[in-house]
């Protein structure tokens, strides 16, 4: 489903954290990527979600090849196919968590009521229908993380991309957290997670682990 | 098509960013607060000043002799009348009275109650009760901002006019004029003919002026030619050129003030523009997460379209709706000055209502677009930039 083809990403200022990457990832297979921090995990991410392009090298996704798709076409590619769960989660702070969760799909067709309910049933699903009015600034951690994860679910992608899902949470909400990714995985979709966290990689045992160093 | 969602969204985005977007309307409600205002104070001069010449002769003929202007001789009147086309030929007495205790002129207005044809402004004062002052030798009537001037000098409705040979001639206000009777003509004292001739120092053979009534216009510069050629030693000013006179002053006016406040404006909006509405790093990071999340460079060129629209749109009606009872309402306090000139006796006037809607809406085209390109263009330049950095 994913191919990464000798990719290479050189930014601004010559540092390349990626340089001549292969990669294949299966339909429904859970992979995580782990590494130090500054190994690269996080622009392997960016270059799977076509938020940065690569210097070189080809990246087919369920055959289309995502590596040079012009701006806009890679907005709707996303919006289509993938999930992003971000480490700082970025939620944007003068919307309350219902609000949050329903920002990827207003540009869409979709009624405003059919987008909240959806909204609401994702949020149900993560024990967090009770928060829905609240302003994300007001949420602790855990339900700031959930929120970004409910957000990154609306658009039923098939792949979800978590770039350091664990690293604000405690021991509790971790392992909350690894039961939602493998509610994920049961559902079929594709998850690819950025981590060196290695309990998040003990807690998820199916997951094939690809260990990344520096200029991979 | 508006997308509504898109539109709450971006209504939601100015609610979290109150106090810079407060600044920025306060800004913009100014600026198109003083362009209506200097829009609609023209306007209403213009119009004022059309009522004005409404009423005044179509031609006014002057002698001049060696670039100095004299006194006519009254019977040119007389021969004027042979003109066909004239309906009346009126020789005025007027001039200016220099008052230097206000280091103000006044001007006086030699009435002649039975001539047959006075001027509408003069014909409505001498209705309002004017007559019977008129008709006395030491009667005037004058703008309320004059009478109550006087009045407060000497305590008494007398005043005494110094006559070119020293001795002097008291008058007494009969009447005042009401305010709507117009910019000019409330600046005047009106008085009885033959002491205003008195006061002025005019033989009484001779007149300040000749008013000349077409009741064609067609015929009015052909007429003009004819009294160029019957009196050669006289100007000949048309109701035309007047207006042509009038307008170039306003426009001059008007175009000088808005010369400096155009640059004082591009100035401020720059900087203003440079600091408060180039993409931040919080906006920035707001696309890049847009961007994210699957919105398209146009997504993200809309939301911010409807931000910019929804603070034009509010500054501008706001500005409007300061600026009209500021006109209309309270006549322009400070401003007007600036239009009308400032004296010590300058005359109390009310600023017809005079409403334009291509003036409005070149306020609104010269003030919205600006603004709009000045928070669409950083956000443009933001969202066609890697989303991948802002976000890490």
């Amino acid at each position: 489903m994913i191919v990464m083809d000798s990719v290479t990403k050189t930014y601004t200022g010559g540092v390349s954290p990626i340089s001549g990457f292969s990669l294949e990832i299966r339909e429904g297979e859970t992979v995580i990527l782990s590494g130090e921090s500054g190994s690269g995990k996080s622009t392997l991410l960016s270059l799977m979600a076509a938020l940065i392009r690569p210097t070189s090298g080809d990246i087919t996704i369920d055959g289309k090849k995502i590596a040079k798709l012009p701006e806009d076409f890679a907005a709707l590619y996303r919006r289509e196919n993938i999930g992003i769960i971000f480490q700082s989660y970025h939620l944007l702070p003068h919307l309350t968590a219902v609000e949050n969760i329903c920002v990827p799909l207003l540009p869409t067709g979709l009624s405003m009521k059919d987008i909240t309910a959806k909204a609401m049933n994702i949020l149900s699903s993560l024990n967090m229908a009770d928060k829905a009015n609240v302003n994300v600034s007001k949420l602790s951690g855990g339900e700031q993380q959930r929120t970004a994860i409910a957000r990154a679910l609306i658009n039923n992608p098939k792949i979800i991309l978590a770039d350091e899902p664990t690293a604000n949470l405690d021991r509790k909400l971790t392992d909350s957290l690894t039961d939602t990714f493998r509610r994920m995985s049961d559902e079929g979709r594709t998850l690819v997670i950025a981590t060196h966290d290695s309990a998040l990689t003990e807690a998820l045992p199916h997951a094939r682990i690809i260990s990344i160093g520096h200029g991979i | 098509m508006i997308n509504l969602k898109l539109l709450e969204f971006a209504l939601g985005s100015i609610s979290a960013r109150k106090g810079k977007y407060i600044f920025i309307s306060l800004i913009l409600t100014l600026i198109i607060f003083l362009s209506a205002s200097v829009f609609y104070i023209t306007g209403a001069l213009r119009l004022e000043a059309s009522y004005t010449l409404d009423s005044m002769p179509d031609i006014i003929v002057q002698k001049q002799t060696a670039g100095q202007r004299q006194f006519i001789r009254r019977d040119t009147a007389d021969r004027l009348l042979e003109i066909p086309g004239v309906s009346y030929a009126v020789p005025r007495i007027w001039g200016t009275y220099r008052y230097e205790y206000l280091n103000s002129n006044i001007t006086i207005v030699g009435v002649d109650v039975f001539a047959g044809h006075l001027p509408k402004d003069i014909e409505t004062a001498v209705k309002g009760g004017g007559m019977e002052t008129l008709l006395k030798p030491d009667g005037m009537i004058t703008g309320a901002k004059l009478a109550d001037t006087l009045r407060h000098i000497y305590n008494h409705d007398e005043f005494s006019f110094q006559k070119p040979d020293g001795g002097y001639i008291s008058m007494k206000t009969g009447a005042v004029f009401r305010p709507e009777s117009g910019l000019i003509s409330s600046s005047v004292i009106l008085m009885n003919q033959d002491t205003a001739a008195e006061i002025l120092g005019i033989d009484e053979n001779r007149a300040t002026d000749i008013a000349v009534f077409v009741p064609n216009p067609e015929e009015t510069d052909t007429i003009a030619e004819k009294i160029a050629a019957m009196a050669p030693d006289t100007v000949i000013i048309t109701k035309e050129k007047i207006k042509a006179m009038y307008q170039n002053m306003f426009d001059y006016k008007s175009g000088i003030f808005l010369l400096i406040f155009s640059v004082c404006l591009f100035t401020f909006f720059i900087i203003a523009a440079d600091r408060f509405t180039g993409i931040g790093r919080e906006e920035r990071k707001e696309i890049a997460v847009l961007k994210a999340l699957g919105y398209t460079v146009s997504d993200i060129l809309k939301i911010k379209f409807y931000e910019a629209a929804a603070v034009a749109v509010f500054a501008f009606l706001l500005g409007i709706f300061l600026a009209l009872p500021y006109v209309f309402v309270f006549h322009a306090p400070l401003l007007k000055n600036v239009f009308t000139g400032y004296s010590y006796l300058r005359p109390e006037f009310v600023l017809p209502f005079s409403f334009s809607v291509s003036d409005t809406v070149i306020i609104f085209l010269s003030v919205a677009p600006v603004y709009t390109a000045s928070v669409i263009i950083p956000a443009w330049k933001s969202a066609v930039t890697d989303a991948g950095e802002s976000i890490r």
